[in-house]
This record gives structure tokens, sequence and C-alpha cells, in this order.
């Protein structure tokens, strides 16, 4: 797989129907604007995201690599005036498209947040919580996913003899691991993560980086970071965003290494940003 | 807190301005204020209970041999004193119901009187109708056979009469104790030397406060705090307990909170959470804010105007057309007071449930919504609950409120003396068209309108002592819980 | 492996519908119910200021020897049976009597036939109840009166007598009660006889002058009492004169359209303010005997109607048919206008509900009968006891605002300090213990407050007022001699300058000063004569039993503690950073706190003051219970008062819900909210103002 190079000017004139299996969320034009509040704008962006691989968005703080990434979990519809134009299609099928289910679709697209946001419950029903609203609601069954989800979050050896204490007593990274464990409970394809080590320290940080680096292999990550050294460390694709628009996007290594675009070079030697 | 800089020693200033910035006098003037609006909180509180519980103390019965008005003898309790003109001291008597005397009450000349003492034997009768009657218990008389009791202890007299009246009510009730309930009169020797005879049925209480040991008068005090709490007036309203204002108050509360709750909270709700942030939530916002501070009476008049005479007026014409014209739902009652209370206190509850749920930081909301829950699944099973201790709060501080409240419901629902419970055995066990006693409204009633306030003036401070209780305690619960929630927010702050 | 439902997930979709539905119609249900209160305040009292209207409802033409009349109740139509020479026109109605002047006859009907009949084959004819025989008179003369079963009629005779007769008619066969009779002047002849028996005397007018006949005031008529005069400041001809609303003020209408009013109360026949401009050239003046409402009709047929006392104009136009020279007359408690003409008889619905509160009948003096000068008066149920109701909210609303500025008296002081020291001087955690100790005072019970204003507070007041108004200068006093004492302590040895124990100190004093008060206090015999002196001799002042400082007293601990919560947030949410910055300039505390930290917080001080204010206006129970509710409008500090929130508490309970005080109250109940409403919008602007400000800061 890491052999197979996508060429972004092509994707953006038409999805390649031999590479389509392999193409999880799928952009086209999209045009973001908010009516009434100052967020930043996307204009035209077109790209492909792979399937079970981590595509990192990087790029100065307000490009608008955040707001790209709500607008796959419909999430940009919470900010009141914003007005979204173009295509999103996960695994082909729209996601604007009427009479789709957001919540769903929510559950589709897991998202993990820059502040951990554990609910003021306990560890437990933390995890619990989107299997709960989706009907399960079995003792035996819920057991057994959260311990596999807890696990898969590599929090499980540090949680599991206090499962029913509250979970905001555990610490800035176990609390993101915790809301990363509660994300994929409920089986979501695509793992957004929207800075998740940006409130974390060094030690932290890194452990969820090993962790989306194992989380990968069952789902499609996104990872939204202002941290060049972990998009590196931890993707395997990279867009690069700035004033809202996708300048330039393509395998990692290449983007590091021999950026087509100035404004990519420029901002990965530190140029600004 | 900073330390007080003494002087600043680059500001030129005169030795006088330099001695009064030295002394701080705001600092101790504000200080002051602090001490004296607490000390008025204390001086009320200490005020009601200082004249409500001697209220329950059996007075000592005082009888007076005096010169006033040639010699006559007056027995009684002492209720207050008051210096006259020339410097002596007037002594006000409460000598017992007012069909005995023209007036319960006498001013006795203090230089007038002749001898003071307590006797022993003498007794107090709380009657049911026609206020209490002090004097010495002389005879009895059943089925027509008179006994003549002058020789038995104080003791015995008293255990008689309880025997002989209220046994009809706790003890074994027979129908053969009743009949000679029915049939026994008490003969009782006032001090002027008539001698009064007094059903026993219009008996509710006896005892002989000069003849009682301390522990005696303690237990008394406790039985009549039991009797004030859990008895209803006597007809003459200056006695006996405030049972139905309690359960008026109670009831009018309950159904309030139970009309007010899901409507504010669900509006508080709307407000923060569904309506799009404009022009028109900002107005509905301040509308409902100030809606906080319009006076509870103009709520009175809107629950008057529209909800007795309007809403009820119309509901009458349809269904109960055949009673007309008396009204039914057309009067104050417990419904249009509990739905007035619930539109006055409807804004506290939205105010403080909004703060509640601002409070709630978006990023659970984001959280949950992310996790695939709708909107209600988020709102119900992450962010009411979090913000569940500052709606209680709001809750529990309206619930304060409006017990306290009495302006609106003088125009729609409280009565002097409402007979039957707004609650009771019998269907439809709840009547909400009955009017009730309130202890506010109670407060108001026997403090502005009875003929002899001197002798009801206890049961009035007991009341408002027990009014003022309540209303603490619900702020105390408020502000604690208050308490705990911002400890709850702290932890999560950290 | 976890599969998902899709039966779940619809069933969840549809809940989280119901849910925002649910959630939706409590939330506009909401907005609706606050909109209802306004709207239906509004609507009650809305009504009050509608002007009258007059509607033509039939016209009789009169045929042969019909004489239809109309009687008072303005719907009974009867036929007067024929009397010879009787003129019918000239018909004078009263109540259920009609009198129909002769040449030398009076003849008096009762107009009441078996039901009301308005269609000439149902009209009952009536023969005369009585036919009273009189010297020759002039019959346009003719003038009645009617109270309490007493009929009075008076005619100037052919020779210039007044001939006045009295019946009665509260048995079957009438009675002759009085019969006088006066020679007038030659230059009182052919004047108006206005006969008023609520004041048991005749007046007639005549040009400029008046006579009075009989007593001014007095319990019966007394013949030999004349008093005569000349009608002070009417300087062109009188066109019209006739009595006043409820007969207790003499109207006079001249040539230039100007309303002249004298009061009847007294004897010198004192003008009631000065002329009214009606505009029109007035032939009849009329006026209703239970409401202050007064038409004018001119010689063109215009009609105007209008409250005399206020000037508030209710109906101006041309009735078509209107015909001064027909005497037209209110009828049926002013819902009729009846015109009783020779050949044609005409009625008029009269819809004037609401007559006496316009604008300035509600809040403008007015120059009543029996006040010596403009004045506002609240008594609107002036029909129990048989007097005209008046209706001023001005007394209401100056007490509202006394009660609550002697409230403020207290209140703000109290509230200031202690925001001042528990939000700036205190330590976090002394401040988290006293604070919502005084914000307990915010929920006491008002009626208890109220009551023990009442009952405790008011005796005492009275019997020892020296020493409680005295009580201010002790608080204010110790303080400072405990700051100066601090001082010279400093000034002698620095060491002193390290915080004092304020709080243990203060008390201690406090309660050595009451403890004074108690012992050393002189016996209330000289308190009394002291306060005799100083008070009520020196000042003049009256002295009420509840009055506006015993109110005051008590309001202020009760708006006390709503400013202090707001006054001490906006202190305490003043940055430290701020006052910290100002100390380390070298400001001594205060310095910093009053150049810093109180303007910074001045918009949140404003607000609340406003909420004290409104909180203080709204207030109904302690006000009730500790101003006595006499509404009068005096500035002194020992006199009762009335505020809007009490006169509801104790008037709406008994007025009837169609009343015309039922309405008022709703007015005054709106007053309120608008008063309280507006004061909370511009507290929650000057807030938001202060929010804005620090939201930065804060941070």
């Amino acid at each position: 797989m890491k052999t197979h190079s996508i060429d972004v000017r092509a994707l953006k004139r038409a999805p390649n129907a031999r590479d389509a299996s392999n193409i999880c969320l799928e952009v086209e034009d999209l045009n973001l604007h908010y009516l009434r509040s100052q967020n930043v704008a996307l204009h035209d962006i077109s790209l492909s995201i792979p399937r079970q691989r981590v595509t990192a968005f990087i790029g100065p703080s307000g490009c608008g690599k955040s707001s790209l990434l709500r607008c796959f979990n419909r999430m940009n519809e919470l900010i009141e005036g914003s007005v979204f134009r173009g295509k999103v299609r996960l695994d082909g099928e729209d996601i604007y498209a009427p009479g789709v289910d957001v919540a769903t679709l929510r559950r589709r697209v897991g998202m993990v947040f820059q502040t951990p946001n554990p609910f003021p419950k306990s560890i437990y029903e933390n995890v619990a919580f989107g299997l709960r609203i989706q009907g399960v609601n079995k003792k035996r069954v819920l057991d057994e996913e959260i311990e596999k989800a807890l696990r898969l979050a590599a929090l499980w050896d540090e949680v599991k003899d206090r499962l029913e204490s509250n979970a905001l007593t555990l610490s800035g990274g176990q609390q993101q691991r915790l809301v990363i464990a509660r994300a994929i409970a409920v089986q979501p394809e695509v793992l957004l993560l929207d800075e998740p080590a940006s409130a974390l320290d060094p030690i932290s940080t890194l452990r969820i980086e090993e962790l989306i680096y194992e989380l990968k292999t069952r789902y499609t990550i996104v990872i939204v970071t202002h941290n060049m050294q972990q998009a590196a460390r931890v993707s395997d694709m990279t867009a690069f965003m700035n004033l809202g628009r996708l300048v330039e996007f393509g395998e990692t290594d290449t983007l590091f290494t021999n950026p087509r675009e100035s404004q990519t070079e420029d901002y990965i030697t530190g140029r600004y940003g | 807190m900073p330390t007080p800089t003494a002087d600043s020693n680059f500001v030129e200033s005169s030795p006088l301005r330099k001695g009064v910035r030295r002394a701080e006098p705001l600092v101790w003037l504000s200080a002051g204020s602090v001490l004296v609006s607490m000390a008025l909180l204390i001086a009320l509180v200490g005020l009601l209970a200082l004249r409500a519980l001697p209220h329950f103390w059996p007075a000592p019965l005082l009888l007076i041999q005096s010169d006033d008005q040639g010699p006559t003898a007056q027995l009684g309790e002492s209720l207050d004193a008051r210096s006259s003109l020339g410097g002596a001291e007037d002594l006000l008597l409460h000598r017992g119901g007012e069909d005995l005397f023209g007036s319960p009450l006498v001013w006795i000349d203090e230089r007038r009187v002749r001898d003071r003492t307590t006797p022993l034997d003498a007794i107090a009768l709380d009657r049911d109708s026609l206020g209490p009657v002090f004097g010495f218990l002389v005879g009895v008389e059943s089925h027509g056979e008179r006994r003549d009791l002058t020789a038995q202890s104080v003791a015995q007299q008293v255990n008689l009469v309880r025997v002989l009246s209220l046994a009809s009510e706790d003890g074994p009730s027979t129908v053969l104790t009743r009949e000679a309930t029915l049939a026994t009169s008490f003969q009782v020797r006032l001090a002027s030397g008539r001698v009064i005879s007094i059903p026993a049925t219009e008996v509710r209480n006896v005892y002989a406060p000069n003849a009682m040991t301390t522990m005696e008068k303690v237990g008394h005090f406790f039985s009549e705090v039991g009797r004030f709490l859990g008895e209803s007036p006597s007809r003459s309203n200056v006695q006996g307990g405030v049972f139905p204002a309690i359960v008026g108050t109670v009831t009018l509360v309950l159904l309030m909170t139970i009309l007010v709750s899901p409507l504010g909270v669900l509006a508080a709700i709307f407000l923060q959470e569904y309506a799009q942030r404009g022009p028109i939530t900002r107005i509905v916002r301040i509308a409902v804010n100030n809606l906080a501070g319009v006076p509870s009476i103009v709520y009175g008049v809107f629950g008057l105007g529209f909800f007795v005479y309007a809403v009820g007026g119309s509901l009458d014409a349809i269904f109960y057309a055949d009673t007309l014209p008396a009204p039914t739902l057309g009067a104050p009652g417990m419904l249009w007071a509990a739905l007035t209370m619930a539109l006055l206190t409807l804004p506290v509850v939205i105010v403080s449930t909004e703060e509640g749920l601002a409070r709630v930081p978006s990023v659970l909301r984001e959280g949950s919504l992310a996790l695939g829950a709708t909107r209600a699944e988020s709102l119900w099973r992450v962010v009411i609950p979090a913000a569940s201790p500052a709606v209680l709060t709001g809750l529990i501080l309206a619930i304060a409120r409006a017990t306290g409240e009495v302006a609106p419901l003088l125009l729609v629902g409280v009565a002097k003396y409402a007979p039957g419970l707004p609650v009771s055995g019998e269907y439809p066990f709840l009547h909400l068209d009955r009017q009730f006693m309130h202890l506010g409204f109670y407060i108001y009633d026997l403090g502005f309108q009875s003929p002899h306030l001197e002798t009801a003036e206890g049961l009035v401070y007991a009341t408002a002592l027990l009014l003022v209780t309540i209303v603490l305690l619900l702020n105390l619960a408020a502000v604690m819980l208050r308490g705990r929630l911002r400890e709850a927010f702290k932890a999560e702050e950290t | 492996m976890v599969s998902y439902d899709d039966a779940i997930s619809r069933r969840r979709r549809f809940k989280d519908r119901a849910a925002t539905i649910a959630i939706n119609i409590a939330g506009w249900g909401t907005v609706a119910l606050i909109s209802l209160i306004l709207v239906y305040l509004v609507s009650v009292a809305l009504p009050l200021g509608l002007d009258a209207e007059v509607s033509p409802s039939f016209t009789w033409t009169v045929s042969g020897d019909e004489h239809p009349l109309i009687a008072a109740d303005g719907e009974t139509v009867v036929s007067l049976s024929a009397v010879e020479g009787a003129r019918p026109e000239l018909a004078r109605v009263i109540d259920a009597f009609g009198v129909v002047p002769g040449a030398s006859q009076i003849h008096v009907y009762r107009l009441q036939a078996e039901s009301s009949a308005v269609r000439p084959e149902r009209l009952t004819t009536v023969a005369p109840l009585v036919s009273l025989t009189l010297p020759a008179f002039r019959p346009e003369s003719l003038a009645i009166d009617f109270a309490e079963d007493e009929l009075e009629m008076v005619v100037e005779d052919l020779s210039g007598k007044l001939q006045l007769i009295a019946l009665n008619l509260s048995a079957s066969e009438p009675v002759i009660s009085n019969r006088d009779s006066l020679q007038l002047r030659p230059d009182m002849r052919g004047g108006t006889l206005l006969p008023r028996m609520a004041g048991n005397e005749v007046l007639v007018v005549q040009g400029d002058r008046y006579l009075r006949w009989g007593g001014v005031q007095a319990a019966i008529f007394q013949a030999e009492r004349i008093v005569g005069g000349q009608l002070q400041g009417v300087l062109s001809r009188v066109s019209a004169a006739a009595l006043g609303p409820g007969g207790d003020s003499l109207q006079i209408a001249d040539d230039d359209g100007q309303l002249h009013r004298f009061d009847l109360t007294r004897d010198q026949l004192p003008r009631l303010g000065g002329s009214r401009d009606l505009a029109m050239s007035v032939r009849v003046l009329i006026s209703e005997r239970a409401r202050r409402v007064t038409g004018a009709i001119s010689s063109d047929g215009e009609l105007l109607l209008l409250q005399p006392a206020s000037g508030d104009v209710l109906y101006r136009g041309y009735p078509d048919g209107l015909d001064a020279d027909a005497q037209p007359h209110f009828s049926d408690e002013g819902h009729v206008l009846i015109q009783q003409g020779l050949r044609e008889t005409r009625r008029w619905a009269i819809d004037n509900p609401y007559p006496e509160t316009g604008i300035a009948a509600l809040w403008r003096p007015q120059r009543l009968p029996g006040y010596d000068k403009a004045v506002h008066v609240w008594h609107p149920d002036g029909e129990s006891i048989g007097v005209l109701s008046k209706y001023s909210l001005s007394p209401l609303l100056y007490g509202t605002f006394k009660a609550a500025l002697y409230g403020m008296l207290l209140a703000v002081p109290l509230a200031l300090g202690a925001a001042v020291y528990i939000g700036y001087f205190l330590p976090s955690r002394q401040r988290n213990q006293l604070k919502p100790a005084l914000e307990t005072l915010e929920a006491f019970p008002t009626v208890v407050l109220g009551f023990v204003a009442g009952i405790w507070l008011a005796p005492l007041l009275a019997d020892y007022l020296l020493l409680i108004l005295f009580l201010p200068v002790i608080g204010v006093g110790l303080p400072l001699l405990l700051s100066l004492g601090h001082a010279m302590l400093q000034h002698i040895d620095p060491r002193f300058s390290r915080r004092p124990p304020r709080m243990l100190l203060l008390t201690s004093s406090y309660a050595a000063a009451l403890l004074c008060l108690a012992v050393f206090a002189p016996p209330p015999e000289t308190l009394d004569q002291l306060t005799q002196s100083v008070l009520w001799d020196w000042f003049g002042l009256r002295y009420d039993q509840r009055n506006a400082v015993l109110v005051g007293l008590v309001m202020g601990i009760a708006i006390m503690p709503a400013m202090f919560s707001i006054m001490e947030d906006a202190i305490h949410a003043v940055p430290r950073s701020l006052s910290d910055g100002s100390l380390a300039l070298g400001a001594t505390r205060w310095q910093s706190l009053a150049r810093v930290v109180f303007p910074a917080a001045s918009p949140a001080m404003l607000s609340a003051l406003l909420i004290g204010l409104a909180r203080g206006l709204g207030e109904t129970m302690i006000v009730l219970l500790a101003t006595g509710n006499m509404p009068i409008m005096e500035p002194d500090p020992f006199s009762s008062l009335r505020s809007l929130s009490a006169t509801i508490a104790i008037e709406l309970p008994e007025a009837g819900s169609e009343s015309v005080q039922f309405r008022l109250l709703f007015l005054t109940a709106l007053v309120l909210f608008g008063l309280t409403f507006l004061m909370n919008t511009l507290a929650e602007l000057f807030r938001q103002r202060l929010r804005y400000a620090y939201a930065h800061a804060n941070r």
C-alpha cells in the first residue's frame, strides 16, 4: 500500500476508478463560509482520503484545517450560520444528501477533540455512552465491548480496577485516551482527531501517537495537527492547507522531503507558521 | 490581600489628609454596615423567637386584687406592661374569653393593686370557640348529677377534666365515653366569684400552670408546639394550630413546583440550546430576566383577571352551567393560586436553569453529538445531568420565594378560615377549586384583622417564626447546593 | 460484535423529533405567556381611555293627541293623558317621575309602564299622579330635583315670586312635605332656577348674580336663610347655568364660550379654578348626577361632553337633530340623551363607559367642590357613601415612590457599605461565608417584615421616636470614632498601623452603645415632650402611627440584600490586577477602591440602585401593613401613604369585575409593571456594559 501514490491533480478532476475501493472519504468542491461568525471560510477543496491510513492536515493556525475536519461528520452544522456547498462522500455516499441521518453518520465517523472532554460520569459509563444510545444495554455485551475499546485505546490496564470512578479523576493523557476509547467503542469507520495531543504533556503525546499507529490498521484516521513533526511521525498522507485552501496533498514522505508548492516548503522549513 | 500601605511617600499632602487616610474611616464605616446588616437579620429572627416561644410556655395565672373602680379580683395571664402617666406601671391582663367579660383584656393600674398571688389551684381551660377560661374548678355535672370537686387536688381536677373531655378524641373512644362527654359540663368559679358552666365538648385543653413543675412546663411547652403544628385553629382563630395553613402552603408550593419545573426547564433549554441566537432570543431573554423583577402583586392581578374571571368563568359556563351564578372555578381557589405562583416563579426557574446550562462546557455537548447521539439524547444524558445542581438550586429558590409570597394570594385564593383542606381522603382527593389557608396570609390576617391582637400575638409570632424557618431552611439548602456545584466545577477545572 | 438496528435508530429519530417539538412548544409557549400578561393587562386597562360615542337610537314624531314621554331609564316611553293647558314639551323628567307644567298647574306623572314600550300600539297612557295648583307662573321656569322619595319643584310666578313645593312620594298618595315662597328682587327675576336637594337650597342665577335660598349644606330647608352675590370672574353675559355633576357645583357658560365652575359646598360660592374655553356658544348645560360628566349644547346643535374638573374632552360633534331649544337632558345614568320637543321626541344612546379616567383626570390636580385648592384624590367607591368617586392615581404613585425612596435611604448606605467591605476588603474565605448569610435576608418573607413593622415597631417608633432616629447617628458615629482612635494610636506608635480587629471592636462598641441607650434612655414621657417640642412644634409635622419612616426602616431591610448582591458581585468582578496596580503606585486601599474599583463597577452600582428601587416600588405586604394606607400626597416623613400595590391588594378583591375601579386597578398594575420593567431593563443594560468591559480582563 505504501508504494501506492496518489496524484492529487488527477483526483481533483475525477476520482480514479481504480482507486475507488481504497478511498474512504472523498471531498469534492467543498466550500464553507459563515454568516455571523468570523471562522475561516473554506474554498474549493477537493481531496480523497484513503482507507485505513492516517491522513494529517497541517497548516498555520486559522487555515481552516479544523473546519474541514468538522465537515466530515457534519459538526460544522453546530455553528449557527454556516453555509456549506459541495460534496463529501463516505464510501461513495454523499453525507450531505437530504435524508441522511446525522446521528448515524456521526456514529460511523467518530471524533476526538482538542481538549479531553470526558463526561462527568464513571469511566465505564463514558465508554458505554455511545453503545447505550444505540440501544445496547445488555451488561454482558457492554462489558465485553468496553473492555475491547479500552484495550484498543491502551487504557485498560490503567483503569480496569476503577471503572466506576469518575472519569474526571483521570490525568489529561488518560482522559484523552478514554475519549478515544469512547469513540471507537461504537465501531466507527473513520476517526477524526482534532489536535488530540495539543493539551497534553510530551509523554502523553507519545502514547497518543503510538495509539494512532496501532489504530490505523482498523480505522481510517484523519488527524489535524499544528505540529509538523507529529504529522511526519504518524501520518501516511499529509494535506497542507493555508488561508482556507488546500495547497498540497500527497504522501507524507514526499510532501515533507520534496514539496511541490513553494508555500508548502516555506511552511515546513519554518519560514512562517 | 494587599497589606495596607500607611501612606504614599510621593504624594504631597497635609497632615490632616494624611491622618484621615491613615484612619481609613470609610473602611470602618463599611465594616459597620456589614455588622448592622447581620445584626438586623439576627435581631429579626431573635425577635420572632423571643415573642413566639413564650406563647407555648404556660404563663402563670395571676390573681390580682385591686381597688380599681371598687374592689375587684382579676385572674389571668399578664401580657404586657407599660408605664402610664405619672410614672406608674400599668399591667395588661388577659382574663379569658370574650363571652365572660366585655373585653378579654384589661389594663390594671399597679398603684391600686392590693394583692397579687399565683394561686396553685387556678386552672386554664382552652375552649373551642370563645377563647380560654381562667378560674377554679368547683364541680362537674354529668347526666344531671352534680359532683363537688373543691376537695380534690388540682392535679386530680386536671386529670378528671382531661378524661371527661378530651378522652373522647384521644383515649379509647367508645360510644359510652362520647355520650358521657356530651352530657358533661364543668363548673368553674371565676375570680369575681361567678360560677359558670362549660360543656365538656367545648374543652380542648386543660392545665394548671401555677401548680406545674418545670418538667411539666417543658412537657406542656412541647405539647403546645405539637398542637400548634398539628391542629386546626380554633374558631375564634386566636388559639390552636396552623395545620390547615401548613397543608395549604405545602400543597400550593408542591402544585406550583409541578407546574413550573417542566415548563421552566424546557423553556430554558429552548432559549439556551434550541432557539437561534438573534435579536428575538435576546429580547425574550431580557424580558424573562426582567419578569423576575416585576412585582408579585401584578401577577396576582393577572391571575385574578385572567385565570379566575376569564378562564375560570368560561369553564364554569361550559361545565358548571347548572350551578351558576354560584361560581365553581370562576372564584379564587387552589388551582388558580398555584398557576399564578407558577407564573411568578417561572422567570426564576428559567434564569437559573439557563445559567446552569450555559455553564455546561460546550465540548461535552460536542463530545456527545460526535458519538452519534441525537440532540435530545445529548441533552438528556449529558447536559441536563451536568446542569442539574443549578436547576435544583433555582427550583429551591423559586420554592422559597413562593413560600414567603403572600401578595398575589390575597387576590387569587387564600381564605381567612377554610374548613376544607385542599387535600383530603374524599374524592377527588385534591380539591383544586377550594380556597385554602396559608401561613403568610394567616400572619397578615391575624395580625391586622383580629379584634384583640394582644391575645393572638403569640400565635402570630409563632406562625411567623415557622414561616421564616421554612424559608430560611430552603435558602440554606440552595446555598449549600450552590456551594457543592461550585466545588464540582472547581474539580473539573483543575 | 454489535449490530445496529434500524428500528432502534428510527425510534431514536422519532424521540429526537418529539423532544424538539416539545421544547419548541414550551419555549414559544413561555414567550406567549409572557406576552399574554402584558396583552391582558393592557386589554383590560385600555377601554379606560376610550372616548364617548353618541348615536341616534330613535325619533318619535308626535301625532294628534299623543304626548309621549321617555322616562329617566331611557327605555320606557309612556303617553301622558292630555290635560287642559299642559305643555308636555316643557316636561321635566327625573328618576321615575315626569313633571309637566301648565299655566297655573303642575302635573306630576309616575312614568312606569308595564313593560318598556317603545311602539305606539303598546304605549301605556298614564294619568297625572297629582296636579298642583299654583299662582300663574312662567312654565319654562319650572325646575325639579329628586332625592330619597322627595320631589322638589320650583317655579317663578308672574309676580316674581319663587314658589317651592316638595312632594313626598314614598306613600301611595303623594304628600306635600314643604311649601314655601320667596319674593324675588326685580333684578333677579326671570333667572335660572336650580333646586338642589343635596344642599337643601334653591339657587337662582340671573345674569352674573346669584341667590341662594335655604341652607347651604343644612340638614333641612331653612326658608329664612338667603345669601346672594355676584358670580366672580364671569365677564360676559351668562348663556347657561346648571348644577354640575353630583349637584355640588354650579356651572356657568358665558357668551364667550367659557365654562365657569363654582363650589356650592361653600357659602361664598368660590370659583373652582379658572374658566375653560369650550369653543362654542353654549345654550344648554347638563350634567350627570352620579359621574363627573357635563354636556354643553350649542345653539347650532353641537354637543360637547367633558369631565369638567379635569377638562378631559370626551365627545364633540353634531348629533343629528339635536336642538338646544328643546332642552335635551341626560337620562339613565348618562347612557341616554333625550330631547322632548313639541312635535318630535328624540333619543340618543351615549356610549360613555369611562368618562372620568382621562389622562388629566388620573394624573393632574383637579379643583373639586369641597376642596380649597387643586387636589389629587383617590376615592374610587364614592358611590357607597353617596358622593362622586374620585379617580386620581397620583397620590398612589406618590406614595409608591415615597415608600420606596424612604426604603432606599436605609438600604443604599447599608448595601453599599456591606458590598465594599465584603467584596473588597474581606479575604475570600470569609466572603464566601458572609455573602450568602446576607443574601438570605432577601428571602425573608415580606409579610413577616410588614407584620413586625406594623405590630412591633410602630408603637415602639411612636414611643421612642427621637431615640430611634438617633440610632443612625450611632451607626455612623461609632465607626468614625473608632477610626479616629486608631489613627491616634498609629500616631503614638507606628506598630498600631497593623490591621486592627475591626469586627470585634465594632461589635463590642455597638453592643455597648445599645446597652447604654437601653439603660440611660430618658423615660417615655420626657422623650414624648422632647419629640413634641422638636418635631411637631418646630417643624409642624404630622404624625401617623404607621408612616413613611416606619415603612422605610423595614423596606430598607427588604431591598438591601438584592442591591448588596449586585454591588458586591460588581466590586468583586473588577480584576484584582487593576487595584493592585494602583496600590503598587502608592495609593491607599481606599484610594484605589475609590479611583479604580468604583469607576469600573459604577454601571453595576447604578443597576443595583435601579433594581433596589424597582423592588421597593413593587413591594406590597410591607407597605400594606406598615403605612396606614391613606392616599395622601404629603412629603412629611411621618405621614401615612398608600402605594399602588397596596391599593390593588386592598381594593381588587372587592371591586366588581365590570366596574371602573376594576379596570383602574388593572391600569395601576400596568403602571407598576411598566415602571419595574423599565427599571429592570435599564439595570440589565448597565450590567451588560460592565460585563463587556471586563469580559477580557477576567479571563
